[in-house]
């Protein structure tokens, strides 16, 4: 019974966060591209819970974004064990709570790498992948305000009033598909976030980012 | 070497050849079979050779350039401890792009060929070994990194044995390799799109073919990969418009892979590193767009209205000047002859009727070889103002025309009112008609002589859109047409003329001589289209035919007699058509040989043929022949670059090499065929067959004089 509600839960969200994202495409297109240094693009989204999530919500916390797709080699080069690239990074970042984590999955339904609400919290819970939330962007609404292009594409939001946008692109320095690279690579968002600490803009801000294409609906 | 080392060393290579196949192994790393490939299959000390990584993908797969674009990852190889050599980096041929929604990937279906070159080391002896693991990332809708262990063993010997099974794949991967940049190169990053500026004439000659496409594909991200390069273009070179991915563009230099591709996918690329720097000159000058019925880059080059109007101008002027043309001249005698019979008979109103179906004939006639014009073009033909007199049944058939008319002005017979009663009989109401047939007769011979006289007119048949070169073509006609139109109008020439008598039959008849000498005229071109043997199967229809004449003239009235005269003539008649027909027929290639010896043979020694091939290396001399086609851009590329460039064309002479052309322009199944012996369905392809005898050599798509010259010293093959 529990789980019927959350089903209904989950069918109520989606179709307000479609109702919203209309609305909001309609009414605003003030933050249509993601540029770094400029106020990140909202969005509208559900996550598995069925809770329909903004970026304004997460106002005063830094926010980190990540495209994902489980079956993309490259996903499953940074979620691998024995590194574990990714779920560390979410643990440790988020460990502080100031910080936020949004895993994106944008794949259309028949798509490699979409998942129903259930499915992507299995699967988190598989990997012990440890995000704030699993955002489900089906319809590629929120992929494309955000320009993502690959999965992993990553993002760091600062914790601004005007949400500025400090990061696009790679995970790290290498461009592979290869576990082993991880260890040799630098990772552009825990270098981001530490020069964010220290009161400096990521360097870089801008990286071309590599993956698979983003699984979106043609 | 010791006795001990030498025995191990042996047996450990007889212990490798055991574990690596000396012929590549290919290998399904799953959704693509992976080999390295050799181009020799033994090589000699010290050698360079070139192997390659090899990559044969299941239909819609497909892997990644070395800049993969927005997503993918480009293959590699991880060499590991069993190779004895230092295998050099991958030579990688142009990409495609592909588009994938939003984004931009470029890479390669079906077949990849990657070469790298490997030196054999000089004290080498037993075998170099090529042994690595190929990693490569390969997608339809998803991606699959996958991965197969490849290993290659060659023998190293006292001589080289080249590998004639991977020549193709070489060949192939060598004809998309691109080409060193040789010209001047700039990126201009100071408006809102970047301007990548690049001037060289080999680019430049590659623009004047049919174009597809025209993309840049750079090293890095610096631009967004699916952004739209609007092309613009000049005298010296073209520029492309860039945009910059936010965040990524730098003020350094740009570096990358320019290909043009034409209508039939025969593709060119330059290998392009460009400075900061401002737009070249001669770079930006018009918008190059890739329209269905455009072709090159003078299509886009849309005239402005006061060309367009100076075009016209001299094209009224040209067509004016016709009237005096010999090729025209002679044709207005059949014009003149009406008209004088007619003011001579004072019929004021019914020579101003013939003056206007005259002018309506000649328009007619031009429009529609307008039409004609650029229907060949559209279909890959490019054609000039006379290609209505380049095909052998025409020119016969005009010439015979010619003949019976003159005879007909003699008085040998009159045709009454049917159509080619031309102004013979003067109260008949075919008189409009025949005056009509004038004008087309007129304007269609005519045409042919146009060309010359109007240099900058006939370069817009091959440039412009189809509604300007029909107005070209409509203001031809009315330049030709209007000075004997206007003539016809005038009331002067009626009181003008003597009274109708005995001198007006005379006129005519003295008219009729112009008029055989036109029938000379076309058979002489014809004898240059399709040999002598055309001239006596014309003259012998002519013979026919007036024999069917005579036979129609001389029936007896009614009867059977009448009957058997008119079968007898229509026999006649097809017999006559039949004679005409046949030499255009087997005179074809006869036709298209002279053509090409006008044209497009300019430079070179001749012909080909397997005759001459045979003839030349009998009298032991070299041979080089450029099989190529004026559509076909790699050829002028390298024409261009290569081989009429004085070093080429003196190692030819030097080497007493028989240079000769195989014209594909014009489909001919001797070229097919021969081009299909050496394994290809199209142009270019160069093939030397060396002075002592050896082997023919098939030599890369794309050329380069040092080439050239090295295959033309290079030892024979053993």
């Amino acid at each position: 019974m529990k789980k019927m509600n959350s089903r209904v839960g989950l069918a109520a969200g989606m179709a307000t966060a479609i109702a919203l994202t209309a609305a909001a495409m309609i009414s605003s297109t003030a933050h249509a591209d993601a540029v770094v240094g400029e106020p990140a693009p909202d969005f509208l989204v559900v996550d598995t819970s069925g809770q329909v999530r903004t970026l304004d919500e997460f106002e005063g916390k830094r926010v980190i974004l990540e495209w994902t797709n489980h079956k993309c080699p490259f996903v499953v080069k940074h979620y691998s064990d024995p590194r574990n690239n990714m779920q560390t990074l979410q643990s440790s970042l988020t460990e502080d709570g100031d910080t936020v984590w949004l895993s994106v999955i944008s794949s259309a339904p028949g798509k490699q790498g979409h998942l129903d609400a259930e499915g992507a919290d299995a699967q988190t819970e598989k990997r012990g992948a440890a995000p704030t939330a699993v955002l489900l962007d089906e319809t590629g609404v929120m992929g494309k305000a955000y320009n993502a292009k690959t999965t992993p594409h990553m993002y760091i939001i600062d914790n601004d009033e005007a949400q500025t946008l400090r990061y696009a692109g790679a995970i790290d320095s290498i461009r592979s598909a290869k576990p082993e690279d991880i260890d040799t690579a630098v990772n552009f968002v825990t270098s981001g976030i530490a020069n964010l600490d220290a009161g400096k803009a990521p360097d870089p801000a801008v990286t071309s980012a590599y993956g698979c294409s983003v699984k979106y609906a043609s | 070497m010791s006795v001990a080392l030498r025995v191990f060393l042996i047996g450990f290579a007889a212990l490798l050849s055991a574990m690596i196949p000396a012929k590549a192994q290919p290998v399904d790393g799953g959704h693509a079979v992976v080999e390295i490939i050799s181009d020799h299959e033994q090589a000699t000390p010290g050698q360079t050779f070139r192997g390659a990584l090899k990559l044969t993908i299941d239909e819609k797969w497909h892997v990644y350039w070395r800049n993969p674009g927005d997503s993918g990852l480009p293959p590699e190889i991880l060499w590991d401890d069993l190779t004895n050599v230092e295998p050099g980096e991958f030579a990688w041929p142009a990409p495609n792009p592909q588009p994938l929604e939003t984004l931009m990937n470029y890479g390669y279906e079906d077949k990849l060929v990657l070469p790298f070159a490997v030196t054999v080391p000089s004290e080498a002896g037993g075998s170099v070994i090529l042994s690595g693991l190929a990693q490569y990332l390969i997608c339809k809708d998803i991606c699959i990194p996958e991965e197969a262990q490849v290993a290659l063993m060659l023998p190293v010997g006292d001589v080289a044995i080249p590998n004639t099974v991977t020549a193709i794949d070489f060949a192939e991967a060598d004809s998309q390799i691109p080409m060193t940049f040789a010209g001047e190169a700039t990126i201009d990053r100071s408006g809102e799109q970047w301007q990548l500026s690049l001037a060289d004439p080999a680019l430049r000659a590659g623009l004047d073919a049919d174009l597809k496409s025209i993309r840049f594909f750079p090293n890095d991200h610096q631009i967004l990969h699916p952004a739209e390069q609007p092309i613009a273009f000049g005298d010296s070179g073209l520029t492309m418009s860039l945009t910059e991915a936010p965040g990524l563009g730098t003020d350094g230099e740009l570096s990358g892979v320019v290909v043009l591709e034409d209508v039939d996918a025969n593709r060119v690329a330059f290998e392009v590193s460009a400075q900061p720097g401002a737009v070249l000159a001669g770079t930006a000058d018009s918008p190059l767009s890739f329209g269905t019925s455009s072709s090159g880059a003078g299509s886009a080059a849309q005239l402005g209205l006061t060309a367009l109007l100076g075009v016209l101008a001299s094209a009224f002027i040209g067509g004016a000047i016709l009237n005096l043309m010999p090729c025209v001249f002679p044709v207005l005698f059949i014009k003149a002859n009406s008209l004088t019979q007619l003011a001579a008979a004072g019929d004021g109103p019914e020579l101003r009727r013939h003056g206007l179906f005259y002018l309506v004939g000649v328009l007619v006639c031009f429009v529609g070889l307008g039409v004609i014009v650029a229907m060949l073009r559209a279909a890959g033909d490019q054609v000039g103002l006379g290609f209505q007199l380049q095909y052998p049944p025409v020119v016969a058939s005009l010439a015979l025309l010619l003949f019976v008319m003159g005879l007909s002005m003699m008085g040998m017979f009159e045709f009454g009112s049917s159509l080619m009663g031309v102004g013979n009989n003067l109260a008949s109401k075919g008189g409009g008609q025949g005056a009509f047939f004038t004008g087309v007769l007129a304007a269609f011979v005519g045409g042919a002589c146009v060309g010359p006289f109007l240099g900058s007119v006939s370069g817009v048949l091959v440039t412009q859109p189809v509604h300007i070169i029909l107005l070209v073509f409509f203001t031809l006609g009315l330049g030709l047409g209007l000075p004997f139109a206007l003539l016809s109008m005038t009331p002067q020439l009626v009181s003008a003329l003597p009274k109708p008598g005995a001198w007006m039959e005379r006129l005519k008849q003295f008219f009729a001589f112009p008029i055989f000498l036109t029938a000379l005229w076309l058979l002489w071109v014809l004898g240059g289209l399709a040999g002598s043997n055309a001239i006596v199967m014309t003259a012998l229809a002519a013979t026919v035919l007036v024999f069917a004449i005579w036979l129609v003239q001389s029936a007896p009235e009614g009867g059977l007699g009448r009957l058997l005269s008119r079968l007898g003539a229509g026999a006649a008649a097809l017999i006559a058509a039949v004679l005409i027909i046949v030499p255009g027929m087997t005179g074809g290639t006869a036709a298209s040989s002279s053509a090409s010896e006008v044209s497009t043979s300019a430079g070179y020694d001749g012909d080909w043929s397997t005759a001459r091939v045979a003839q030349s290396r009998e009298e032991g001399r070299a041979v080089f022949i450029d099989f190529t086609a004026r559509w076909c851009v790699t050829c002028q590329v390298n024409k261009r670059t290569t081989l009429f460039t004085d070093r080429v064309q003196a190692a030819f002479e030097e080497n007493n090499v028989d240079f000769l052309v195989a014209d594909w322009t014009r489909k001919d199944n001797e070229i097919a065929d021969e081009l299909a012996r050496f394994g290809r369905a199209g142009v270019p392809l160069y093939v030397f067959y060396p002075a002592d005898g050896g082997e023919p050599r098939v030599l890369p798509q794309i050329l380069t004089p040092e080439l050239v010259i090295k295959a033309l010293d290079d030892d024979p093959v053993v």
